[in-house]
């Protein structure tokens, strides 16, 4: 054999064992990458187990909060015991909601509230919880006062607990309350920025309340007054939260807005209540179609 | 169609100032002297490992007497490595360089190549498993997809 024989075996051979390293490297990096992305979906499927019992664990958790939070918000089945003809309409944004209805009965009065906690979820929820526990410890000892004096001390009991810690709390609860005489036609209605709808014979009164934010100095150009409002057989009150008029939806995903709200209540005044309530809530829904729901609704209306 | 944006390709479009310092039949070495910056560039799709430690081994003496702050490890046309070769370049050359000073590493990876990238992330993730008491941790270490960005980077 020549040594130019030789040196070209040599070559040959190296090409050769090259092309085997390179095939078994190819081989291996395949390998490797199966075993990574493998391992990646094993972490990925742990992970996703323990998401899903976190997810579990908090729902429950939630849920549970639901009907602690039911145990202190009136049900519409107690509305209707103190108000033979009235409906609510409920869609809260998540399982718990930042909006309530509240109502003392001292026999010769009716204190209903509906408030709307800045928030929703379980901060929304908590605070209502709060405010409706505070509602319940001022007309214990202030049974007879008017709407506004219960505000006024509501006001100074949200800045009293929720100003004492050194994080101030900004949230607050926006609130509509009447106060029904069960012996004269007459209600008394205060609100801090939570209107009232007066609506008789399709004539509708609305007021709007004062631009008072309850806990909060800084927030206010009003003050809390009261407002006597004669009433007769067949009027209509509505209370109501603002994320019904806040929700986006229709052709072009715009509000539904107060104005809107406002015709809807004018339109479905004179139907019987079950009639009021169904077209509520197929409004809503309609409107709402695929959107994504924005805040709490909660929506009453009353027959006097 | 693929374009050609490897150090070869693209150097004489910068305005770096470089110069050639070590050419094989599988790879190149470029230093930008001003730069303190050495550009290895492999040139095949598969480098064998006698030859990936020869040029590796060749730079450390390049590293040490040019003063070079920055490292860039050109693999845009390599489509196959070697794991082995992968971990020596790792835990034995890139320690040797440590001792030298130069901590800053740039990499630009194959364009396109999904795969390849995939299977340097495993390799990586391989390394970093199998061997805990490295300087790894203490290198600056960057994935480009130029030259120009990892020579400004």
């Amino acid at each position: 054999m020549t040594d130019s024989e030789v040196i070209y075996i040599k070559a040959l051979e190296k090409e050769l064992k090259d092309l085997k390293e390179q095939n078994a490297s190819l081989q291996s990096m395949y390998e490797m990458t199966t075993i990574y992305l493998k391992n990646i979906q094993d972490e990925l499927k742990i992970s996703e187990q323990k998401i899903l019992q976190i997810n579990k664990n908090l729902t429950d958790s939630i849920n549970y909060a639901k009907r602690i939070q039911d145990a202190f918000i009136l049900q519409a089945g107690t509305l209707q015991i103190l108000f033979k003809n009235s409906f609510v309409f409920q869609k809260p944004k998540e399982i718990v909601s930042g909006d309530f209805i509240w109502a003392y009965d001292n026999n010769n009065h009716v204190y209903l509230a509906l408030g709307d906690c800045t928030g929703h979820g379980v901060p929304g929820a908590m605070l209502s919880i709060f405010v409706i526990s505070m509602l319940n410890q001022i007309i214990q000892h202030f049974d007879n006062g008017t709407p506004a004096d219960i505000l006024n001390r509501l006001d100074k009991l949200i800045k009293k607990y929720l100003t004492q810690s050194t994080e101030q709390i900004r949230d607050s609860a926006e609130i509509a309350i009447i106060k029904y005489d069960k012996t004269n036609p007459k209600i008394y209605y205060s609100g801090a920025k939570r209107p009232l709808i007066h609506i008789r014979k399709g004539i509708t009164t609305i007021y709007q309340g004062s631009k008072f934010e309850l806990g909060n100095d800084y927030k206010r150009n009003e003050f809390l007054e009261n407002i006597e409002i004669d009433i007769q057989e067949n009027d209509m009150l509505y209370m109501f939260s603002d994320g019904y008029a806040d929700q986006f939806g229709g052709e072009k995903n715009f509000k539904f807005t107060t104005k809107k709200l406002m015709t809807l209540l004018q339109d479905v005044s004179p139907l019987s209540i079950d009639e009021q309530y169904e077209q509520i809530k197929s409004t809503f829904v309609n409107w709402q179609g695929n959107s994504y729901q924005i805040d709490d609704v909660t929506l009453l209306g009353i027959r006097v | 169609m693929e374009t050609k944006r490897t150090a070869t390709d693209v150097l004489p479009t910068l305005s770096f100032k470089y110069e050639l310092v070590l050419e094989k039949n599988y790879g190149k070495v470029f230093l930008l002297p001003d730069n303190h910056i050495l550009i290895l560039e492999l040139t095949k799709e598969y480098v064998p490992i006698e030859e990936f430690r020869e040029i590796f081994t060749e730079t450390i003496p390049l590293i040490e007497k040019y003063k070079i702050t920055k490292f860039i490890f050109d693999k845009q046309n390599l489509r196959v490595f070697h794991q082995p070769s992968m971990e020596w370049y790792f835990i034995t050359w890139k320690q040797e360089i440590y001792k030298l000073g130069l901590s800053v590493h740039r990499k630009i990876l194959p364009q396109d190549q999904p795969a390849f990238a995939m299977a340097v992330e495993a390799g990586r993730a391989k390394i970093m498993n199998d061997y805990k008491d490295t300087v790894i941790p203490l290198l600056d270490i960057q994935y480009k997809t130029s030259i120009k960005e990892a020579i400004e980077s």
